[in-house]
Order: structure tokens, then C-alpha cells, then sequence
């Protein structure tokens, strides 16, 4: 059990130190790889730490590490939300008036928020999208991405999503 | 290291594999509606067979039996909530995903020649139709008006709030 409460506490270390971290830096942006590195290296610290632990029938490092593991991302996905603006979310925001909306007044505001162009911009700046002249082009990280997600699509049997 | 760790990270993947593997089973057979009605589903045949699991390991006492249900219910949770968060939500959903197999073409695509097939309105439709289907959202012939204010858009929202909020100088 002491296994446990060691990668709770390496855990919220982490997060303390991102959110520390994202207070003191002035630019504003995206600081995910940040979270995973201090995620990574106080991994590293909490599996040394286990080494030092006294053994009992009660051990659960393997338990620990995994739940350590799988916290990362559940945190990421908290984190980025408040950068990313979701149509979901603005359709919700935009019907949760007591009068709610019609059709037209949705598809208005999501046309206001121009989700296409401005993902569009992202790709570019991730590397995965380039220009050539007029036209988008995939980069090659940008088709590596698209083999796995066409093969996961066969997998799952399923059309394009979005 | 205990028996029972090996055991609880054992259960806790078989689960998580029993799910994704139903996951597929049932999406092969019908397309995506609703995000939600996919997953909640399947995620039962996850527990289902951590259960059985469960109950029919030799050589545990029921004190062990609970512990290793609890801890391996842990596992499955967290990765079935970042599998379907981070490889089949945004797989569904994600439009950047979608613009990116929209230019898997020799040549690319200019802007107009996207909005042939992806534009303002498949998005709108594609998350109306998604949030009618989980029930999130009713629409009365006229007017779309929301149906459940627990939903998860909002619980992550209001996480995602609280985070910002505490981050913010």
C-alpha cells in the first residue's frame, strides 16, 4: 500500500510543479510536453524510491506504476480543455439558454469561430500540414498520422470521424 | 513484489482488452451515434469480466477478492477513460483528424476544395446529431435545448475551469 500513496504524492508533486511552472512562465501556450517531462522524471525518482521500501506481502509497485501511468494523460486531458475550444462544448453553451437555439443560430456561431481555418493553422504550426503554393499538403509526420488512424478506421469499421 | 500486484495489473489489462475488443466487435456492426451509448455499453463487458475473474482466481480470501477487484477496477477505469479520451474520442471527433485525412491526396487540397466535402455544416450536423443521440440535448421541431446538465463536456469544462483558474497569476 505504501507503493500506492508514494505515486499518489509523486503524482500531485507533478502536477503542483506544472501548475508552478505554467503560473511563472509569461508566454502563454500549450506546456504538455513540460508535464510529461516532470511526470517522466519524478517517475524515475518514485521507482528508485521503491527500491528503498522495506518488503511486505502487501506490495503493489506494479499497481502503483501503472495507476502513475495512466494518471498523466487523465490530467492532460484537463489540462488541455483549457485551451481547446471543442464545437461540442459551444453548441452546448449556445442551447443552454432558457429559450434555447435554433438551427441557424448554431451553425452561425460555429461559422463565427472559423474551427476550420483555425485548425488548419495548428496543423501547420504542429509540423504536421504544409503549403505548397495554394494547397495544403500532409508533411511526412503529418501522412504517418493518417496511416495509423486509416488502419485504426478498418479496425473499427468505421468512415472518417470529425 | 506480492502476488496480488501481478494479479491486479493482470485483471485490470484483461479487463481493459475485453472491453476494447467488444468496443470493436460492436462498432463493426453499427456506425458511431453517440459517443457515450458506444462505450458505456461495452465498458460493462469489461467489468462483467473482471468479475468473473475475480471470483474464480484460486487461492485468494475474500479480503484479497475485494482488493484486487477495487485496485483492478482502478486500472481498467483509468485506461478505458484514456483510450476512449485519447485515441477513439478524438478518432470520432477531432476536427484536425478529420482535415488530415481530408488532404490525404498527392497533390493536397486548396481551402475551397475542403469545403467541398468538410465545411461549418458537417460539423454542426455531425455534433447535433452525436448530442441528440446521448441525450444531451433535445430539440422540440423548432429549437435544440439542452436535456442534462451532468454531461461530460461540462464536467471536463468545469475541471478544465478550476485548473485555469488556479494556474491563472
Amino acid at each position: 500500500m505504501n507503493h500506492l500513496m508514494i505515486a499518489f504524492v509523486f503524482f500531485v508533486l507533478s502536477v503542483i510543479i506544472h501548475v508552478g511552472y505554467c503560473r511563472k512562465v509569461s508566454f502563454v501556450g500549450l506546456q504538455a510536453k513540460t508535464f510529461i517531462l516532470t511526470a517522466l522524471a519524478n517517475g524515475i525518482v518514485m521507482i528508485i524510491c521503491f527500491l528503498f521500501l522495506t518488503p511486505s506481502p502487501m506490495d503493489l509497485p506494479y499497481t502503483a506504476v501503472f495507476l502513475y501511468v495512466l494518471a498523466i494523460p487523465v490530467y492532460l486531458i484537463f489540462y488541455v480543455s483549457i485551451f481547446l475550444m471543442s464545437p461540442s462544448k459551444n453548441i452546448l453553451r449556445i442551447v443552454q439558454t432558457a429559450e434555447g437555439a435554433t438551427y441557424d443560430m448554431i451553425l452561425g456561431t460555429l461559422e463565427q469561430e472559423n474551427f476550420i481555418p483555425l485548425r488548419l493553422g495548428e496543423l501547420q504550426d504542429s509540423g504536421c500540414v504544409g503549403r505548397s503554393g495554394e494547397k495544403f499538403v500532409l508533411t511526412p509526420s503529418g501522412r504517418n498520422i493518417v496511416r495509423v488512424l486509416k488502419i485504426y478506421q478498418k479496425v473499427l469499421g468505421q468512415g472518417p470521424g470529425g | 513484489m506480492s502476488g496480488l500486484d501481478q494479479i491486479i495489473v493482470a485483471c485490470g489489462m484483461g479487463a481493459f482488452i475485453v472491453f476494447v475488443l467488444a468496443h470493436i466487435t460492436v462498432l463493426r456492426r453499427r456506425p458511431v451515434v453517440s459517443i457515450l451509448d458506444a462505450v458505456q455499453k461495452t465498458f460493462y463487458f469489461g467489468i462483467w469480466a473482471l468479475t468473473a475473474a475475480v471470483s474464480v482466481l484460486p487461492g485468494l480470501n475474500v479480503v484479497d477478492q475485494c482488493l484486487v477487484f477495487i485496485f483492478s477496477l482502478c486500472v481498467y477505469g483509468l485506461a478505458s477513460f484514456v483510450y476512449v479520451l485519447c485515441i477513439f474520442g478524438p478518432y470520432a471527433t477531432s476536427i484536425r483528424l478529420r482535415l488530415m485525412s481530408e488532404l490525404d491526396a498527392p497533390q493536397g487540397k486548396t481551402m475551397a476544395e475542403i469545403s467541398r466535402t468538410y465545411d461549418s455544416r458537417v460539423i454542426c450536423d455531425a455534433r447535433l446529431k452525436r448530442l441528440l443521440a446521448s441525450g444531451d440535448i433535445g430539440f422540440d421541431g423548432h429549437r435544440y435545448h439542452i436535456a442534462r446538465t451532468n454531461n461530460a463536456f461540462f464536467i471536463i469544462d468545469a475541471g478544465a475551469r478550476t485548473l485555469h483558474a488556479i494556474m491563472q497569476k
